[in-house]
């Protein structure tokens, strides 16, 4: 087979990808869902309620699709791109993608005890660091949920998301 | 209006959505609104329909895999600082590669040629068999780090890997990394060429679980492996193994080597007073049953392991665990004068302790056993301790990750027990040590897409008595997250080992004649304490991009000089010449010219060759659907060696003896009177002298192939069937040994698995390795290597 065929293979077999991706739609939507089962501290609960991303994720566009469609009680929903010189102490909700795990400890250290629920997507974290972590389990999505971790930020859960999840320790 | 709306909210609520009932498209076709209304757990249910994750799933395990060995701690692939690639146990069980050697054929930048069956040769980008016209030893990889969870597990009497020692099975494995490139900044010696990691599994929950690959080939071979690991609390698990194979060479002859012309292969019953060697007198003839009870053996391996890890807390883990192994394989490296394998059997336990507290991480470990790498020579049976302590302590100041460590390694090898020290009969001749007590320091600085890393390791040796230096600087930028380009400058130096440092052998190469060599003829062997360490410099470029999310795109460049690399070579020759005319009644004395050599002094020394390497490395991996996805991979490089000197030490013998006889060193008398007292020798002693000086070349290495690399595709056509076909292929090489020169032809070895879920994830499989049988030789004067055809199942619940 001549190499210019093989290129031309790859290529069609490029174009052929969906490049339509679920997954993060979901993530947005989980996320939504989760705020009606916590209750930040009072402070917490005036002014916009700020969603933080750090760094870029494709969960971005979808959550701001949702913020201009729902409220948080009544607090307006606010998305905000975040980076390590931000203050992460403004947010509500600060979700670490994966790519960017390698800075959870760092980011974890300058919200610790701000009534921000630390979000992430990778295996483990719940168990040492953030109050919730998607996960796939036997191929479907789903999160686990640290109690703990969740309270010593200074948020409650309600049991009926306890429920939902997988309860880690 | 009014009434309108109002009815519509009516019908709305009248029809709620039922999602059990729900099909994949209807899934689909939910707008935003109404997945916003939907009730969390609905909502849940929903993302099970839709399969969510399945893609993205793959997107993960195939681009974009987590990889600790670049950084020595947990990032994305596309993160990492150095050129790196991991092979996940998926990838593993899907291609069906029978061993982690074979495993290493899926990614670039790694030369793997089987010899025999199941016994293979590994090399980090190049630099094998360098200089070449050695022995066999010399075409082993000395070079790179070969460890498992952090341990070592390469062997230190010459620094290559003894694969079938390696204690652990596949299903043992979470993932194998290897870092291409000098990485001793961070890991200590040997990585010089790079890291091999393998990193095992760790049970991540309470939950029992169970892995048994097991499959046997319709030659007899068989591939067996077993995993169980269960959670007595949620913070303390443990994990069993074991693992048993055993492969059929293809076929039963060996390389006899020919003292005048080229070898052939015959049967090691051939092996009688009739083969002339190589070198020294003829085989005396000892029953073989001893020595190679089984011809068509390729490799026979048995391990055994056990685990436990014990979270205290979040910050604070440990984890210890111990195996033993016991392996027997036909293969090289070692060398005889009389044919081209050797039979090498080796025990082994190990131990294995991990301590994280807080930033803190210590590891201890211990591998022992008794190695014999010879079993047809007596002299190479050694017992062997290694101990290595490894501190780390890791902190954060702001933007600044900061590491400083301190490492002390402690290993001997001792023939005491297994030789007549008292005489020298052995290699080494008592317990020998060395030692390696080392420092190191990493800094690693993040701001925004930028990343510098700066590293640095001292390395102070018992022998040679001397400090040396690594170090490594990385500069990267992330663009994106699409787009990383990097730069990195590095130095590693090999360790000392014992071969090298402390041979002292002598090797009686024709035995006494009355008269003539009354003390026989004799090869004697000496290492050298003040040997410099063979060192890798590297500079190197990198870029890494992402198109599209389902495309990963890696691109290396790199140039590579290496000097001090350690040869073989002759010090000084005596000999006793005769000429034609003499006639004495000895047996086997020809009317001939004849010489006889009363000793010749061989000793390790470092070569003044050097290596210079350039080449480029590229990867792209691509997930085209949830059922698809496809890699291809290559590394073009070209090697050149300054300052070789292409005289073998066999050659070096005859040149001796030629200026000698130049410059009128030999006394005549002596050649035609043998005397009851013979005090005429004649001493040849200038090896490193002019001839070689003059000799000295500059010419491309082509031990190593100028393209190696391969593809792998991987289909699943419905939830139960997986289809995974791969390929590895190489260029032309020349395999240039001490006695003869060979080619090796380009292979392209292709293999296929098949496999079909019978149950959840318990699969039975059909799989070929060499599918179309191409039986070319893949190492210089081995076997044939042909094709597998195994059939098996693997349980996973």
């Amino acid at each position: 087979m001549r190499k210019k065929h093989i290129l031309l293979i790859y290529g069609l077999l490029i174009l052929s990808t969906t490049g339509f991706s679920q997954e993060s739609k979901f993530k947005a939507l989980f996320m939504y869902n989760f705020t009606k089962y916590l209750e930040w501290p009072i402070d917490k609960q005036k002014g916009d309620f700020v969603i933080g991303v750090y760094g870029k994720s494709d969960i971005i566009p979808e959550l701001k699709i949702i913020s201009e469609k729902k409220k948080v009680g009544l607090q307006s929903i606010i998305i905000k791109e975040m980076n390590s010189s931000s203050n992460f102490s403004s947010c509500n909700i600060l979700f670490v993608p994966e790519n960017q795990s390698a800075n959870i400890a760092s980011i974890a250290s300058n919200c610790s005890g701000k009534g921000v629920v630390l979000i992430t997507e990778k295996p483990g974290m719940a168990k040492t660091t953030s109050g919730i972590n998607y996960v796939k389990v036997d191929g479907k999505q789903s999160f686990e949920i640290n109690k703990s971790n969740l309270e010593n930020c200074g948020v409650k859960v309600n049991s009926v998301l306890l429920s939902l999840g997988i309860v880690v320790q | 209006m009014i009434l309108f709306i109002i009815g519509q909210s009516i019908f709305s609520q009248n029809t709620p959505i039922d999602v059990s009932k729900m099909t994949k498209e209807q899934a689909m076709e939910l707008s935003y609104d109404q997945l916003l209304e939907m009730p969390f757990d609905d909502l849940l249910k929903l993302a099970e329909i839709l399969g969510v994750s399945s893609i993205e799933e793959l997107y993960t395990l195939i681009l974009n895999n987590d990889v600790t060995a670049a950084s020595k701690k947990a990032e994305s692939s596309f993160e990492a600082p150095l050129s790196t690639s991991v092979i996940t146990y998926d990838e593993m069980i899907k291609s069906g590669v029978t061993t982690f050697e074979e495993a290493l054929r899926l990614i670039p930048g790694v030369i793997v040629r089987q010899k025999t069956n199941g016994n293979f040769d590994v090399h980090l980008r190049g630099n094998d068999g360098v200089p070449p016209g050695n022995m066999f030893l010399y075409t082993e990889n000395s070079l790179s780090l070969v460890m498992i969870d952090n341990r070592v597990v390469y062997n230190y009497s010459n620094g290559n890997t003894f694969w079938e020692t390696l204690p652990i099975g596949i299903a043992d494995v979470d993932r194998i990394e290897v870092v291409r490139g000098p990485s001793s900044a961070l890991y200590g010696p040997n990585a010089v060429s790079g890291v091999i990691n393998i990193v095992t599994k760790k049970p991540d929950s309470k939950k029992s679980s169970v892995n048994v690959l097991a499959q046997g080939g319709i030659d007899g071979s068989v591939y067996s492996d077993l995993s169980a690991s269960v959670g007595i609390t949620d913070n303390l698990l443990i994990r069993v193994s074991g693992n048993y194979r055993t492969t059929k060479r293809f076929q039963e002859e060996v390389y006899f080597w020919n003292p005048d012309s080229i070898g052939h292969y015959g049967s090691i019953d051939d092996l009688n007073t009739t083969i002339v060697p190589k070198i020294g007198t003829p085989y005396e003839r000892n029953p073989t049953d001893e020595k190679f009870p089984n011809p068509s053996l390729g490799r026979e391996s048995l391990g055994a392991n056990a685990w436990i890890y014990y979270d205290l807390s979040k910050d604070i883990k440990f984890n210890i665990g111990a195996g033993l192994q016991n392996s027997d394989v036909i293969t090289t490296p070692l060398d005889n004068p009389y044919y081209a394998l050797t039979r090498r059997i080796t025990e082994s336990k190990y131990l294995d302790f991990h301590a994280k507290v807080k930033g803190l991480n210590y590891q201890y470990s211990y591998t022992g056993g008794t190695s014999d790498i010879s079993a047809t020579k007596p002299e190479f049976k050694f017992d062997y301790s290694v101990m290595n302590n490894i501190l780390e302590y890791e902190l954060f100041i702001k933007k600044l990750t900061i590491r400083p460590g301190i490492s002390y390694m402690y290993t001997f090898y001792s023939d005491k027990d297994y030789v007549d020290t008292e005489n020298n009969k052995g290699f080494l001749n008592g317990k020998k040590t060395l030692t390696d007590l080392g420092a190191s320091l990493r800094l690693d600085y993040h701001l925004k897409g930028l990343r510098l890393v700066a590293a640095g390791r001292l390395d102070k040796y018992n022998y040679p008595d001397k400090i040396y230096s690594s170090y490594q600087f990385i500069g990267s930028y992330n663009f994106n997250q699409k787009h990383l380009v990097r730069g990195v400058v590095s130095k590693a130096n090999r360790s000392s080992f014992f071969v090298d440092v402390y041979s002292n052998y002598d090797w009686m190469v024709m035995p006494p004649i009355e008269n003539i060599l009354p003390e026989g003829g004799h090869f004697y062997f000496s290492g050298n304490k003040e040997m410099k360490l063979a060192t890798m410099q590297m500079f190197e470029l990198g870029y890494r991009v992402k198109p599209a999310k389902n495309i990963q795109v890696d691109l290396e460049g790199f140039y590579t000089k290496t000097t001090d690399f350690d040869v073989f070579s002759m010090d000084s020759i005596n000999i006793r010449v005769y000429m034609s005319g003499f006639n004495p009644a000895i047996p086997g004395f020809t009317s001939k010219p004849q010489d006889f050599r009363q000793y010749a002094a061989i000793s390790y020394k470092n070569s003044k060759v050097e290596s210079h390497q350039i080449g480029v490395s590229f990867d792209i991996k691509t997930v085209i659907n949830e059922n698809l996805y496809f890699k291809i991979f290559g590394t073009f490089q070209k090697t050149t060696l300054k300052n070789y000197t292409p005289i073998t030490t066999e050659q070096a013998g005859g040149i001796m003896v030629g200026e000698a006889i130049k410059n009128n060193r030999i006394t005549y008398d002596s050649m035609y009177m043998p005397t009851p007292n013979p005090t005429d020798w004649y001493l040849i002693r200038d090896y490193g002298g002019t001839y070689v000086k003059d000799s000295l070349v500059n010419r491309e290495h082509k031990h190593t192939p100028s393209f190696y690399g391969g593809f792998m595709v991987n289909f699943s056509p419905g939830k139960k069937f997986n289809i995974n076909a791969s390929v590895y292929t190489y260029t032309r090489q020349t395999f240039k040994h001490a006695f003869e020169e060979v080619d090796i032809t380009p292979k392209f070895i292709m293999n296929l698995k098949i496999s079909y879920k019978v149950w959840k994830e318990n699969e039975v499989f059909i799989n070929a390795r060499n599918l179309l049988n191409d039986r070319a030789k893949e190492f210089g004067f081995t076997d044939d290597i042909g094709g597998m055809y195994l059939a098996g199942i693997y349980i996973n619940f």
